[in-house]
């Protein structure tokens, strides 16, 4: 535990405490002063520049009543649940690296894994929209390819989904409402983050070599120490990775953007309040409003992380 | 001692390239020929006119200049066109804007008011740049072929900027497979005729089992067709509308308001023939084209994969570099009148009459030489400098007396015709997006008027409204800030002071579109409660 310091001598060599300077002076420059400005402008009927107008709270009410910004979260809630189960195979190739009994392999995987972050996230997004393209796209000609789009042709017929699967019809993954969704579900297959599989790695280093020889001396199967053992000692990290998906879930919009444009695609079924936000302040030229919707976003991220860390809890 | 060496290659590396890149910028930005008694000048002019081309003509404009000008630099900074709204916003506001902006994609008239420098008080002057040509002596006005009404604000009753080049929208045709499909290379001149192409492509399709689509289409490409045809059905219903005596159309605002008094609507004849056409013409293009941009669309349309694509005169030259077939262009179609009974508003052959000069580029207010950037302006717009423009980038020109280039002579526009009305798409960032929302209902294989209209009746009167509000409200704070100016130069008039009477009127004038829009702020709110 740590000790406590007396002021004299916290302030002994005071001097050292400048070197703290350029550091809290760039974090208060890019990281507080925007927030700040953020949430003076909020207050605000402001369409950048200097001229603006004080309106107390009418953003803020505005932003309560507004069904875009609300029915966002919709989109959100429905793509948070999607990646917790996107997750699932970061974690299966940690454990899979982590049990391989050549050093030198498990060094080779990780680098195979970490490689492909060297590509800017930009240029991903522009592939998997190439992807998507309904009639020079890969997703398209591999269900063609595969036999699969009769199937799902035939299970459109029987299950009335509107003739969005039609046969010698190129599906238009991002040009149906009904198929935006699944789409942004599919984009990044097959689910595996860099960050997430290093993540885990780390965590999955940290058990003891003895564990795993009481469990070979219990006669565990391979599943069943994934289970009893692997799983709920990285659920640490597990937990970090959920938070973290569920901010950068919340705040993104670049995938939206990209993939479907700034009114979120066909029947506004991509809109995010993230999108939504930066729809407002770039395209509509409301600023002020913005910022407040910002604010909302902010106070939501902010309570999810706050239940996160209080109620669900990591028993080791 | 070895291993230090080549630890250190690395970093070696890394500071080489910063210095390289250090000096590369510094002798770009900084460095310029001494020119004695005369200060070193930087201009910088951003677009976003990326096509095959531009940039080329632009550089060649601006070595001209800065041949006869040595302290001047002119730096071009091209933008792609899907930021350059968020970058222009971000520039405007920052305060980092360059000289010469070219004035568009992301343009709201607050924008214009705030930060950009009007020329109305130079317009009926003469360009110096001319002096020695047929147009010496003539205003600047009179020297562009649209008389500048590109370059006016209805809403600010000022000039801003100087247009560059002339537009028309046209149909591009794949001859190999016009020739291979048909058996001839005669482009089809009315839409029955063009529908003909459509479907004789798709049986030639299917019989060759081949992957080609009558019309490569995007959300880019599609408007410029659908809403050629849409307002072939309009015309009538926007002569009736357009009672603020604006010059071929009715005014944006004119047409929400409408709308909202219920003047017409999504259920009105007109309006519905006009879907019915763009659907029956949406059928015709790849499936899912919205939501394809208009790259995937050229690329489609260059690959052969589709027989025709609808652009404009902008595209010309990319197309024609890309394509590996001989392209032919022609006019868009439109129904004639009583060709068909499903488009009974048909009053013939559209004419281009309506069609503006473009790529207008204006000066910034956050412009640290605006006088040198005005020069630049100016010689840009000079006829020699047009044709040079023209010649280079082969756009259609700007200026009285400029010949078109070779390769643009398709693109000349008619001028007999009737004039189009407006299409759904017209109001500002709610509307579109509401529009955009729901047009798929109407293009889709499974999608039809009626799906379409009954879920763009959802939300878009309501976009309308907000559109309207913003654009209201934006009048409102224009105004307010020019009655401070017009309240000081009242009293510096009063007490004699030199121009400040002539300063007055001009602001007077200026401020009177911004108060017409002020005094609607009150309407505006009144169809809230409806």
């Amino acid at each position: 535990m740590p000790q406590p310091v007396s002021k004299r001598k916290a302030l002994h060599e005071w001097k050292l405490y400048l070197f703290l300077v350029p550091a809290l002076v760039l974090v208060c420059t890019f990281s507080y002063f925007p927030a700040i400005s953020a949430i003076y402008h909020s207050f605000f009927r402001w369409s950048g520049g200097e001229a603006k107008e004080f309106i107390a709270l009418e953003n803020f009410t505005r932003a309560l009543e507004d069904p875009v910004f609300w029915g966002g979260f919709l989109t959100i809630g429905i793509l948070v649940v999607a990646n917790l189960f996107k997750m699932i195979p970061a974690i299966c190739l940690a454990v899979l690296i982590h049990r391989l009994r050549s050093d030198r392999w498990q060094y080779w995987y990780r680098v195979l894994v970490v490689l492909p972050m060297i590509v800017p996230g930009l240029v991903t997004l522009f592939i998997w929209k190439f992807f998507f393209n309904p009639n020079l796209g890969l997703l398209n000609s591999f269900l063609d390819a595969s036999g699969m789009m009769p199937v799902l042709a035939f299970a459109d017929r029987t299950l009335g989904w509107g003739g969005i699967f039609q046969e010698g019809i190129p599906t238009a993954w991002l040009g149906e409402p009904a198929l935006i969704i699944p789409a942004l579900i599919i984009w990044g297959f097959p689910w595996i983050g860099a960050v997430g599989v290093l993540i885990f790695l780390a965590g999955l280093q940290s058990i003891g070599t003895e564990v795993y020889e009481a469990a070979d001396l219990d006669g565990v199967t391979a599943f069943q120490k994934f289970l009893h053992i692997e799983l709920p000692l990285i659920m640490t990290q597990v937990r970090l990775m959920v938070v973290l998906m569920m901010i950068g879930t919340l705040q993104g919009y670049g995938l939206q953007f990209l993939l479907l444009g700034e009114s979120g695609g066909p029947g506004g079924a991509g809109m995010v309040p993230g999108l939504w936000m930066f729809n407002r302040a770039f395209f509509a030229g409301e600023f002020g409003y913005a910022c407040a919707l910002g604010l909302f976003l902010f106070v939501v991220i902010l309570g999810l992380t706050f239940i996160n860390n209080k109620y669900i809890r990591v028993d080791k | 001692m070895r291993e230090r060496i080549i630890s250190s290659i690395g970093f070696a590396l890394l500071a080489l390239c910063f210095v390289v890149a250090l000096a590369r910028i510094g002798l770009k930005q900084w460095w310029l020929p001494a020119v004695e008694g005369k200060e070193q000048v930087t201009i910088r002019v951003a677009h976003w006119q990326l096509e095959g081309g531009v940039r080329d003509a632009f550089n060649a404009m601006a070595e001209k200049y800065m041949e006869s000008h040595p302290h001047v630099r002119i730096q071009q900074l091209p933008v792609p066109e899907r930021i350059f709204p968020n970058w222009l916003i971000t520039q405007l506001v920052g305060g980092t804007a360059p000289d010469i902006i070219q004035i568009g994609l992301g343009m709201t008239e607050e924008r214009k008011a705030r930060y950009f420098l009007p020329m109305s008080d130079l317009v009926d002057l003469p360009n110096p740049y001319n002096a020695g040509t047929d147009l010496d002596d003539v205003p600047l006005r009179d020297t562009f072929f649209d008389g500048m009404e590109s370059s006016f604000s209805q809403e600010l009753l000022e000039y801003y900027g100087l247009p560059l080049s002339g537009f028309t929208v046209r149909m591009y045709y794949n001859l190999n497979l016009l020739r291979e499909i048909t058996g001839g290379e005669s482009l089809p001149t009315t839409y029955e005729e063009l529908t003909r192409l459509c479907r004789q492509t798709m049986d030639y399709a299917k019989r060759t089992r081949q992957k080609i689509s009558p019309i490569a289409g995007s959300k880019y490409n599609a408007p410029l067709l659908m809403d050629r045809l849409s307002s072939s059905q309009t015309g009538d219903l926007a002569k009736r509308l357009a009672y603020d005596f604006l010059p071929n159309r009715p005014s944006t605002a004119l047409l929400a308001s409408a709308f909202r008094r219920g003047d017409w609507s999504l259920e009105t004849p007109e309006v519905e023939a006009a879907m019915g056409l763009m659907r029956d013409l949406g059928q015709y293009m790849q499936p899912g084209f919205m939501q394809l941009m208009r790259d995937d669309a050229s690329f489609y349309f260059v690959q052969g994969r589709a027989v025709m694509i609808a652009s404009g005169s902008w595209d010309s030259t990319s197309i024609r570099q890309q394509a590996d077939f001989p392209v032919a262009v022609g006019p868009i179609p439109v129904p004639a009148p009583q060709s068909d009974p499903r488009w009974p508003y048909s009053q013939g052959p559209l004419a281009d009459s309506t069609v503006e000069a473009g790529v207008v580029m204006a000066i910034t207010r956050a412009s640290k030489h605006p006088e040198i950037a005005l020069d630049f302006l100016y010689f840009m717009g000079s006829k020699p400098v047009n044709q040079l423009w023209t010649d280079v980038s082969g756009w259609l020109p700007s200026v009285v007396g400029v010949k078109p280039a070779e390769q643009s002579k398709g693109f000349a526009p008619f001028l007999d015709g009737f004039i189009g009305g407006f299409n759904l798409s017209f109001s500002g960032a709610d509307g579109m997006r509401v529009y955009r929302n729901s047009i798929n209902r109407l293009v889709s294989p499974q999608g039809s008027v009626d799906d379409f209209r009954t879920d763009l009746a959802k939300s878009y009167s309501s976009a309308i409204a907000e559109d309207l509000r913003r654009s209201s409200l934006g009048a409102v704070q224009i105004a307010q800030r020019n009655d401070t100016l017009l309240a000081a130069l009242s009293m510096l008039a009063a007490s004699g002071e030199d121009r400040a009477s002539e300063k007055l009127d001009l602001l007077l004038q200026s401020s009177a579109g911004n108060d017409y829009g002020a005094r609607r702020t009150p309407a505006v709110w009144k169809s809230f409660e409806n």
